[in-house]
């Protein structure tokens, strides 16, 4: 049987995407330690400045230059500013803008109100570290600290959206290889990460149906996260609720934690056969509880992640 | 002091905290609770379906108001509402603008059809817009926000101001010059000599797109008084002493980070933090040093009445499970010692429960645990029975 993961790692980017608090970025941080450990050049990006990703590599703050965070492993956090300086630079030819000041600020006031433009500044730059420069691919594989399920849809959209709105202008015949790389499903790969409760299914749900009409592509994988399992039937359960006092002084307690996990891992059942009932494969992280959300946790998540067949 | 008494006498109700850790739940308990009274109405962005349902409006919860039917001899009424981002839009521009045929060329507009889906801080602002409307019609006495889901819980509290910038700004005007000098039909304007840095935006982006926005915002123009006038409106409710905040939270690493932050905005912006929730907290009594003697499980086994296997596979769940839990608890233990360490405003404690509210029962439960203190014992029946399986839903 093979990885599922490595089913994931056949694309050149994947977009990590998820309801807010279902620990998307620490799955996508998970990801790419993965594709990193088996040879990959790999880049992680987080869409944000503020580099959530970057958090659970203990990297220190994020930067816009690809920072090696481990062996093969380079991140970088994406700042609008410096999108729009090096789009500049690259697509208009300009020399280093001195003053990026007021132009940012057009822009900035520009793409507040006209939908698609810092969403394709975005996928742009993705789009940008994706390809060959000079005959050479410097990355293997792209994971995306994507925007969270209820928006990703309008950046991985952000190209559609330029070319419906803006009628001529560089812009638009820019974006043209932008949308290529998205809707090219050779290239581009969609994770969802999810939670088996109620409100990140639906989302999920919402999104694996969307996918298709927006960017013509499936979602390629779904993260079920924080999974409880156990294995205790009520028997069991009842054999050991009579026999608390036989633990030991914390029997009760380890008792009534036991039935709780197992109440836990029920009332997750019915979400996670929603999941699975969506389409694409579903790969189990179990739960773990952890002090600090540091590497060592980032690491044995991804060896959880890892352990998800096929 | 608790929730109850910080929010007693409180007329408007903003419900805060990132998404996913059961602000809209809370919301709607919290409004019921106030339904026993008064006359209530909790809005809300995108209620889970159960919870809908809950509030018995699975077939109709939209934009308008709608009554939820209470079981008992309530004497207050309990409404509510969902925002719908584009009806919303709509209606602000029709109440906004000077005529019909104005608020007809915006909505016509390219790019106001995106704008609803996209504009930063949209749906913030359509939630103090619809708080003012509702505050200013008077039909009720309590109204609960449930703010939206946002990168920054607090994004709503700069919306209406930023909503007024960007319709005002200098910038903006300075922009829409060349092209509303020039007219809004056909003749356009070339004259962009004046800004090489209107050059290269004209040239990147399109004259088209330059045009559509700067009618847009002319269009908008119009209308900048009203929305000026609202925003100030909405800040003065916002720190009125008749408003409370409540800020919701998980006690997991980001949402509690991002609730420390609000608090401190809250507090720094002299608005009126009525309290904290703390949704999800793993009982205190979790918190133990516990061995599980999973070595003995063939003795245990047979005074069990399991086969050794059985018996060591069930010792060794309860040793994780037991391990997992305290770990949790005692973090929760620690987290909300920070939070009463951070505010004085009362914090309180609603424990996981292994179900989602499905009905009203569920959210009177939720509203006991919110708003006041139960004792352990009594927190321990409700957990159980909160963990009761709804009827045929399980197996």
């Amino acid at each position: 049987m093979a990885r599922l993961v490595d089913t994931f790692f056949r694309r050149r980017v994947l977009w990590v995407t998820g309801k807010g608090g279902t620990g998307k970025s620490t799955i996508a941080a998970a990801l790419a330690i993965l594709a990193a450990e088996s040879g990959l050049r790999t880049l992680l990006i987080d869409v944000e400045a503020r580099g959530d990703a970057a958090r659970f590599l203990d990297t220190g703050p994020p930067r816009y230059q690809p920072k090696e965070a481990l062996p093969n492993l380079h991140h970088l956090a994406i700042h609008p500013e410096e999108v729009l300086d090096e789009y500049l630079r690259v697509a208009l030819r300009m020399p280093r803008v001195r003053r990026i000041g007021p132009i940012r600020r057009i822009f900035d006031f520009i793409a507040t109100a006209a939908p698609g433009i810092k969403e394709v500044l975005i996928a742009g730059k993705i789009g940008f570290e994706e390809r060959a420069r000079n005959g050479q691919v410097r990355w293997d594989l792209i994971v995306v600290d994507a925007a969270p399920s209820g928006q990703v849809v309008s950046h991985l959209r952000g190209p559609r959206t330029i070319q419906e709105i803006v009628q001529v202008g560089m812009i638009r015949n820019q974006t043209a290889w932008v949308q290529e790389v998205i809707e090219d499903p050779a290239r581009t790969g969609i994770v969802i990460v999810a939670l088996p409760e109620e409100m990140p299914v639906s989302e999920t749900a919402e999104l694996v149906v969307a996918l298709p009409e927006a960017v013509g592509t499936t979602a390629l994988g779904i993260v079920a996260n924080r999974v409880i399992e156990s294995k205790q039937d009520d028997e069991t359960l009842g054999a050991l609720d009579r026999s608390a006092e036989l633990l030991g002084p914390h029997g009760p307690i380890a008792v009534e934690a036991a039935k709780l996990w197992s109440e836990l891992a029920r009332a997750q059942q019915p979400d996670l056969e929603r999941l699975r009932s969506l389409g694409p494969p579903v790969a189990p992280v179990p739960m773990v509880a952890a002090e600090r959300h540091d590497l060592a946790f980032t690491k044995r998540i991804a060896e959880l992640l890892g352990a998800a067949q096929a | 002091m608790n929730l109850r008494e910080a929010l007693a006498g409180k007329e408007i109700i903003v419900v805060c905290g990132s998404g996913g850790v059961g602000k809209t739940s809370i919301s709607a308990a919290i409004a019921l609770e106030a339904a026993k009274e008064r006359r209530a109405i909790v809005v809300t962005i995108d209620p889970a379906k159960r919870l809908a349902s809950a509030l018995g409006l699975d077939s109709g919860l939209g934009h308008k108001e709608t009554v939820v039917e209470l079981p008992d001899a309530a004497k207050g009424t309990l409404h509510a509402a969902m925002l719908d981002m584009k009806t919303a839009w709509d209606e602000l521009i029709d109440k906004y603008s000077d005529s019909r045929h104005a608020a007809e060329n915006i909505k016509a507009n390219r790019i106001y059809r995106g704008i609803s889906e996209q504009f930063v801080g949209s749906q913030g602002y359509m939630a103090m817009e619809r708080l003012a409307d509702l505050h200013e019609r008077g039909d009720y006495d309590v109204i609960v926000i449930d703010t939206p889901p946002t990168r920054s819980a607090l994004d709503f509290l700069e919306a209406p101001k930023r909503m007024t910038d960007f319709i005002g700004g200098s910038l903006l005007r300075w922009m829409a010059k060349p092209y509303s000098a020039a007219g809004k039909i056909g003749m356009r304007a070339f004259n962009f000599t004046a800004s090489p840095f209107l050059r290269i935006a004209d040239r990147v982006l399109g004259s088209q797109l330059l045009e559509d926005l700067s009618s847009l915002v002319l269009d908008f123009q119009n209308m900048y008084d009203d929305f000026k006038g609202r925003a100030e409106q909405v800040l003065g409710l916002l720190s009125s002493p008749d408003t409370g905040f409540v800020v919701v939270t998980t006690l997991e690493g980001p949402p509690f980070r991002e609730a420390e932050f609000f608090v401190d905005r809250l507090v720094d912006g002299n608005l009126p933090l009525a309290g904290l929730v703390a949704n999800k907290v793993i009982p205190p009594r979790f918190a133990e040093d516990g061995g599980v003697p999973v070595d003995r499980a063939d003795e245990l086994g047979s005074q069990m009445g399991l086969d050794p296997g059985r018996a060591r596979d069930a010792l060794e769940e309860a040793r994780h499970a037991l391990d997992t839990l305290s770990l949790l608890a005692r973090r929760d233990v620690e987290r909300l010692a920070e939070l009463n360490r951070r505010s004085r405003a009362p914090v309180a404690k609603v424990p996981l429960f292994t179900q989602d509210v499905h009905d009203l029962e569920g959210l009177k439960r939720l509203a006991r645990y919110v708003l006041e203190e139960p004792s352990e014992e009594s927190s321990r029946e409700a957990e159980s029975a909160a963990s009761a399986p709804p009827s045929g839903k399980r197996g």
